[in-house]
């Protein structure tokens, strides 16, 4: 059972592109009111810090993909493990814009996986392989398909 | 055989505008001042502070217990009555800055009219409607956004969401504030 732990890098990112929204709004301020009040500087700030404080846990993620199933840790404490039985899973789509795994299960309700861990393509290769060697029947989409197919003929 | 009716409906609203402007124009001098709640405490502390904390703590209480389960578990385990006490708190801390507002528009000692005091509490009333529906609809995009990521649903999937819901609030905030002046000014209000 191999752990792939979330890109820090991904999340500094994150964090940079919502200060850059938060201080964005902030600086509006001045070109639709030609000037500003500091309880705006407050809340860009405050936001800031908050948005800084959430995406802390999430850099404490990771994804274990095991024989029969994916455990997925969120970084929130015991709220966030998801064990992902392959044996309860409907159907699984990959969008490669947001480097997504859309996975559905059974009873219909939906997980996703973004693949900002380490060695991402080595964790897609590596659901996929397990899914091959669990047998289960999924329904597919192209992406998926075709790394599939390449397992199999491996 | 015609009655001409208009010249009587015509003297009639002549009068009804008259009694309007009668009670609309005069200029009052209220005895006593209640202060505004910017009166009262800091700048940065406003009534907009108030706003966006209310609709926040209330609805991320309500949302999580419907959307997510498990995370409104485990906050209920650690703060057993949250939800109630939250939107107890929410109605507090948005309704009595605006109370206090309103108050001060119909007490301040200046030389508005009973007209532009009504104008005034009017538009006060919008803006924090404007700032109250964009703090619902943020608040409940952030409640599903950390919900999506500390459930395990979606670490990731949540950001968004979260980015977008306080991206709402805020904006809420700016355009009401905007549009507040805005009104103050086209109406003369001080």
């Amino acid at each position: 059972m191999k752990r792939y732990r979330m890109n820090k890098w991904i999340i500094v990112l994150i964090d940079l592109i919502a200060i850059t929204i938060f201080f964005g709004l902030y600086m509006i301020t001045y070109a639709v009111r030609e000037n500003s009040s500091v309880i705006y500087l407050v809340i860009a700030i405050i936001f800031s810090l908050l948005f800084m404080v959430y995406t802390w846990f999430l850099t404490r993620s990771y994804v274990e993909v095991g024989d029969e199933s994916i455990r997925i840790y969120s970084g929130f404490g015991e709220t966030g493990y998801q064990d992902l039985l392959f044996s309860d899973l409907k159907s699984i789509k990959y969008k490669t814009i947001f480097k997504t795994l859309i996975l559905r299960k059974n009873n219909n309700s939906t997980v996703y996986i973004t693949l900002f861990y380490k060695d991402s393509q080595e964790l897609l290769n590596d659901i996929m392989n397990s899914i091959v060697e669990s047998k289960t029947e999924l329904i597919m989409d192209q992406k998926c398909l075709e790394i599939f197919r390449k397992f199999k003929e491996d | 055989m015609y009655t001409d009716y208009s010249g009587m409906f015509g003297e009639r609203w002549d009068r009804f505008k008259e009694r309007v402007s009668d009670w609309w124009n005069p200029v009052t001098n209220p005895t006593f001042t209640v202060p505004s709640f910017d009166q009262l405490t800091s700048s940065v502390i406003s009534t907009m502070g108030g706003m966006i904390l209310s609709p926040l703590i209330s609805i991320t209480g309500k949302n999580l217990k419907t959307g997510y389960a498990v995370f409104d578990l485990t906050l209920a385990k650690i703060l057993p009555k949250t939800n109630k006490v939250l939107s107890e708190v929410g109605f507090w801390v948005a309704g009595v800055p605006l109370m206090l507002d309103i108050a001060n528009t119909w007490t301040a000692q200046n030389s508005s009219t009973i007209g532009q005091r009504f104008t005034k509490t009017s538009i006060q009333i919008e803006s924090f409607a404007i700032v109250l529906a964009g703090s619902y609809y943020g608040a409940s995009f952030i409640a599903t956004g950390v919900g999506m990521s500390a459930t395990g649903i979606g670490a990731i999937a949540g950001v968004p969401l979260v980015i977008v819901g306080a991206g709402m609030i805020f904006g809420s905030i700016i355009y009401a504030d905007h549009f507040r002046d805005e009104m103050y000014d086209k109406h003369g209000i001080q």
